[in-house]
């Protein structure tokens, strides 16, 4: 009898552990960093194409950018109850950058990317199941492509 | 071997300061061999998650267009003298994780 119990606890925890992602809390958005349309990625990933703007979000990033593949770029979102932060250039062939999951209060983050023409950065931001965002314009030279 | 993540954490008034650097190619799939005109093979972060005291501090999803050998910094509520761990998974299924306590 024991030997039943232990079998079918043990079954169980392997299955769930399978099953459910566990720590995992999400799978990786394939489908927003795929699609080569903004309104299409940002809908693959929070379910919503409408992300009117917003003041709260401060975009610290150079106007123009000496080497495309390394830009510093730093994200500070002062609406409360900020859960997520997206990065998305506009006029790159694959729009969606990144995408960062905040827990707790703060919401900054600062990385660097590859711009390879000049163009917008957007920044949608998710608080409260609703979603913001900021442009800013990023230029960088012609022959600072990163494709080459 | 080199440790593939360089990474730095600090507390200051109840918020943690995090600073990292990992040592990644970030090859994006798109970016072509001028002599062959082949493509290089993607091989890029796709996740980046970060843990304190037994709770998630910040998961990210990274595409191609991160720079190589990513920079990450970010902050949380935290506490120093707590344990930190950061790790990343890449798209071939390849992954690495660093601890270090917080300042």
């Amino acid at each position: 009898m024991k030997r039943r119990n232990f079998l079918k606890v043990g079954l169980a925890v392997t299955l769930s552990s399978v099953l459910s992602p566990g720590l995992v809390l999400g799978r990786y958005p394939q489908k927003a960093f795929d699609n080569k349309n903004v309104a299409g990625a940002i809908s693959a990933l929070h379910g919503s194409s409408s992300f009117p703007p917003s003041d709260s979000i401060d975009i610290i990033a150079p106007r123009v950018a000496k080497n495309g593949k390394v830009v510093p770029i730093q994200v500070i979102s002062n609406i409360p109850n900020t859960e997520s932060i997206s990065l998305i250039f506009e006029s790159s062939i694959h729009p969606f950058l990144a995408s960062f999951n905040i827990f707790g209060s703060e919401a900054f983050i600062s990385t660097r990317i590859k711009v390879e023409v000049t163009g917008n950065l957007l920044v949608v931001v998710k608080a409260g199941g609703e979603l913001f965002s900021t442009k800013q314009k990023i230029q960088v030279s012609a022959d600072n492509s990163c494709l080459a | 071997m080199k440790k593939s993540i360089n990474i730095r954490a600090y507390e200051k008034d109840g918020i943690v300061t995090v600073k990292s650097m990992t040592r990644h190619p970030m090859e994006s799939g798109l970016r072509k061999n001028k002599k062959t005109g082949k493509k290089y093979a993607a091989h890029f972060i796709q996740e980046v998650i970060v843990q304190s005291a037994n709770k998630t501090v910040m998961q990210a999803y990274w595409g191609g267009a991160i720079s190589r050998n990513p920079y990450f910094s970010f902050r949380f509520k935290g506490q120093s003298g707590n344990d930190l761990i950061f790790s990343w998974t890449d798209n071939t299924g390849r992954s690495a994780s660093e601890t270090i306590r917080i300042q």
